[in-house]
């Protein structure tokens, strides 16, 4: 047995203590990266022999680099931001619909209405009054207004909401571009035996992002390749990545792949939220609207068309809307250019203003299905908050979960500085000892050596 | 568990992002003072307050509607006040005219008499707000004038028209007096159809009636039973010698009844107006048809016809006055004329009188009304101030606590003590 043997082992225990070092202050620059899963030398005893019937130890080697990750924990966090993802995408567009409406303030439609029938309450104590005529098209010019402008906001609202969808279409394919990429290199430098943690950690933030944008379900093949799936569709594996595009469908907007035939059912992340406010949330509101705004316009026009002018020449059969077209509420420019033909007098005297308070008195008319006009709306801007709410209450409450699993994984793979640091003397010390070792052998060997 | 320092910074960022988002929704509520800034704040109180503000900003009209009302009603107390003081004026010259040494001067009381029937043409046609206080709702012209011929007074316009308003939710009231029932002549057609009388049968009645110069015609009626429930009314005026004055005979009238309760409902399929005008310029014959006091039960059948008054007030007076320049005394029925006119309008003052008591009462009671809006809206909407303060102190030390616990422990690690 040779002196060399110290020599061995040590310069051995060197060189496995410089590269614990390297990992440790790999993971120690890396303590603010999120994505990065903190790694762990896994350090074992190199194969001893058997000489002379002794069984020799052979000193220390690295077994592996290991990738600290709980799958579980991964799986549940994808799961969680399809939900989170999608109720908060959901609650900031509703809203936006809220401030639309701007409820409750004196600027809605609720007080803007309540002021057009007051002003035709007011007008049936002086109907000759032309102040007073001209205090009801101001009302009805400010109804008309906020109506229209909020019509022209969903729309516009809507052409946004559709540009950003296809924005994240154009995401999602570029990340499973990328996940493709990363599917292959990471099998190709496996099978070559270079280490692939940091591919890994990188495609698992980039898994992440797609479940912020659409629901995904990930399984991992035998190659350690992420198997994706949107809606059901194949979306990426290691040998390709599908093309998926935006397309719009009887006023809904859909996610299918490309030359695909079926469009892909959106249950999660933002794309799903997207397409449920463009296709069903703000339609449904429009609808209401509509519903209101349109009952409105046939009541005041039929009590209205009753009623005679007190212009000259006396009118009758005139409408005070000219309709409700395209969510545009439009005035009758007649009665707009001249107030005297607001039509309300029933007998065509121009004291009586008996066809007003006809007009004044819808306020309380169970004109929609046994509701008011102001319930209608009133009923709106309910399923308005209601849904606002809900989906504000889901984003907390997937926050908090959300928030609890980032928790976990932080645990488990995020890099604690404390304890790199005492790896970094725990290695720096046998780093040193094993020098110390050398220095040892080496006057072994010079006191053998002064012996001849 | 395993604590790395991405833990204890994703906690120190998370609670101190909450810490701010109360310390910003508690400010903001300060500021505004409303709880409820959109509808996800709470969807019912949004409903509630809408009701609400809609609830309020219809009182707030009404109230304007009884303050604008009132005003009106007040002019019109203060010309009937006029009319009657000049009304009051004549009854005692027409008394001190019975004396004997009274008579010599006819002359001098004519002017007086006529000089009260000016002011008193003048107050009927007085306006207010741009409204004719007694000319109904038809403003085209003067209600009250002398004809073309300076032979008699005249109405020129309709002045039967009602203002109506809207004072609460079920509150509609009439605002004006209108002139027809102070100075018109209404010929009231009262008494039953049997519902028993076979369809076709007439029934006819009559009545004397004059035109504004006094001279007596006869109004004839006919109603004949059509169909169930249904009379058809035809109507004719003579004159001493059964000419009639109408060109043309005027159009027959459709009368509905009630098949319950037997009260008349409709007038040529008008439920809201239950009477019609006659007017014959060329004879000075005008007065309102009034027809529902008709009703129909198990009763026989009569019908008979009735009128407030002989000739109005302004021809009545000018009559006097001309009398007396020819040394004629105003007839007992003359005399008589004036002071029914007098007790009508007593009567129609203390109905006015009424109608400001009525909405004066609801004034009071919409103030309440308002006030109790005002207290409802506060309470779902008001911000507890002295509570948002305490709260917000409480964050604000809070996050100063957590910034400075954060700002000891956050960069400590083993590398200090190195």
């Amino acid at each position: 047995m040779a002196l060399t043997k110290i020599f061995d082992i040590s310069s051995r225990s060197l060189a496995v203590y410089r590269r614990a070092l390297e990992v440790t202050s790999h993971n120690i620059v890396n303590s603010a990266n999120p994505n990065y899963s903190r790694q762990r030398i896994m350090l074992e005893t190199e194969t001893s022999n058997l000489t002379a019937g002794i069984v020799w130890g052979n000193g220390v080697k690295i077994d592996s680099v290991q990738r600290m990750r709980d799958k579980l924990v991964d799986a549940h966090i994808l799961n969680t931001n399809q939900k989170f993802y999608d109720s908060k995408r959901q609650s900031e567009l509703v809203s936006q619909i809220e401030d639309v409406f701007s409820e409750p303030s004196d600027l809605g439609i609720s007080n803007l209405m309540t002021n057009y029938f007051n002003s035709f309450n007011e007008l049936a104590v002086t109907p000759n009054s032309l102040p007073l005529r001209t205090n009801v098209l101001n009302a009805a010019n400010n109804l008309s207004a906020k109506v229209t402008s909020i019509n022209q906001s969903l729309s516009s609202l809507k052409g946004d909401i559709k540009q950003e969808f296809h924005q994240k279409v154009n995401e999602v394919n570029s990340l499973l571009k990328q996940i493709h990429q990363i599917n292959y290199e990471q099998f190709s430098n496996a099978y070559n035996g270079v280490p692939v943690n940091d591919l890994l950690d990188q495609r698992d933030g980039l898994v992440d992002q797609l479940s912020q944008l659409v629901n995904i379900n990930v399984v991992y093949d035998n190659t350690n390749s992420a198997v994706i799936s949107i809606g059901g569709a194949l979306a990426v594996d290691r040998m390709h990545a599908a093309d998926f595009v935006a397309e719009e469908v009887n006023g809904k907007l859909n996610l299918k792949v490309k030359d695909g035939s079926y469009p892909i059912v959106l249950t999660g992340g933002e794309l799903s939220a997207l397409s449920n406010v463009y296709s069903k949330k703000i339609p449904a509101y429009q609808e209401k609207l509509d519903t209101v705004i349109n009952k409105l316009v046939e009541s005041v026009n039929a009590a209205h068309v009753n009623g005679f002018t007190i212009s000259d020449p006396q009118e009758t059969g005139l409408n005070f809307f000219e309709g409700y077209v395209n969510g545009e509420l439009i005035i009758n420019q007649e009665i707009l250019d001249n107030p005297n033909k607001i039509a309300i007098s029933s007998d065509g005297t121009e004291g009586n203003g008996d066809i007003a308070l006809t007009i004044a008195q819808l306020t309380d008319a169970k004109l929609l299905n046994g509701n008011t006009l102001q319930e209608g709306y009133s009923s709106l801007i309910n399923d308005i908050g209601n849904d606002g709410m809900l989906q504000n209450n889901y984003t907390d409450a997937n926050q908090i979960v959300l928030d609890e699993l980032d928790q976990l994984k932080a645990s488990q793979s995020g890099v604690s500085v404390d304890e790199e640091m005492t790896n970094v003397l725990k290695f720096q010390r046998t780093y040193e000892a094993s020098a110390k070792l050398i220095a040892i052998a080496d006057d072994m060997l010079r006191t053998i050596l002064e012996m001849v | 568990m395993r604590i790395s320092d991405l833990m204890i910074s994703n906690n120190y960022i998370g609670n101190t992002n909450r810490i701010k988002d109360r310390i910003s929704n508690l400010n903001r509520q300060i500021l505004t003072g409303n709880k409820i800034e959109r509808p996800s704040d709470s969807p019912v109180g949004t409903s509630r307050l809408i009701r609400i503000s809609d609830q309020s900003g219809q009182v707030a009209t009404y109230q304007s509607n009884i303050k604008s009302s009132l005003s009106f009603l007040d002019e019109t107390i203060f010309a009937m006040e006029s009319i009657q003081s000049e009304v009051e004026n004549i009854v005692s010259k027409l008394t001190e005219i019975q004396n004997p040494i009274n008579q010599t001067n006819l002359e001098l009381y004519a002017d007086m008499i006529d000089n009260s029937l000016k002011i008193m043409l003048e107050t009927a046609n007085t306006k207010s707000d741009g409204k004719y206080i007694f000319g109904g709702t038809d403003y085209s012209s003067e209600p009250y004038g002398i004809s073309s011929d300076n032979q008699s007074y005249q109405t020129n316009t309709d002045t039967s028209g009602e203002i109506n308003v809207k004072f609460s939710q079920s509150v509609v009231q009439s605002i004006n007096l209108p002139g027809l029932e102070l100075f018109g002549t209404i010929i009231s057609n009262k008494g039953f159809f049997n519902t028993a009388d076979a369809v076709g049968t007439t029934t006819n009645s009559s009545s004397a009636i004059y035109d504004n110069l006094g001279n007596e015609y006869t109004l004839n009626t006919t109603y004949q039973k059509t169909a169930a429930n249904t009379y058809q009314m035809s109507y004719d005026i003579v004159d001493g010698t059964g000419t009639t004055v109408f060109g043309a005979p005027p159009a027959a009238k459709s009368l509905e009844f009630n098949l319950l309760n037997g009260n008349l409902i409709s007038v040529d399929g008008s439920t809201s107006n239950l009477d019609f005008e006659v007017n014959v310029p060329s004879n000075r014959i005008h007065f309102v048809m009034d027809l529902k006091s008709l009703s129909e039960n198990d009763s026989a059948t009569s019908i008979s016809l009735s009128a407030n008054q002989s000739t109005d007030i302004f021809n009545t007076l000018k009559q006097i006055s001309e009398d007396l320049r020819n040394g004629i005394l105003p007839s007992d029925e003359m005399t008589a004329a004036v002071s029914n006119f007098n007790s009508r309008l007593i009567s129609k003052q203390s109905e006015v009188g009424n109608t400001i008591n009525q909405i004066s009462t609801l004034e009071n009671m919409l103030s309440q009304q308002s006030f109790n809006l005002q207290g409802l809206a506060q309470n779902e909407n008001g911000v507890d101030m002295a509570k948002a303060i305490v709260d917000l102190q409480n964050q604000d030390y809070l996050l100063q606590v957590s910034q400075k616990l954060g700002s000891i422990i956050l960069p400590q690690t083993l590398l200090d003590y190195l």
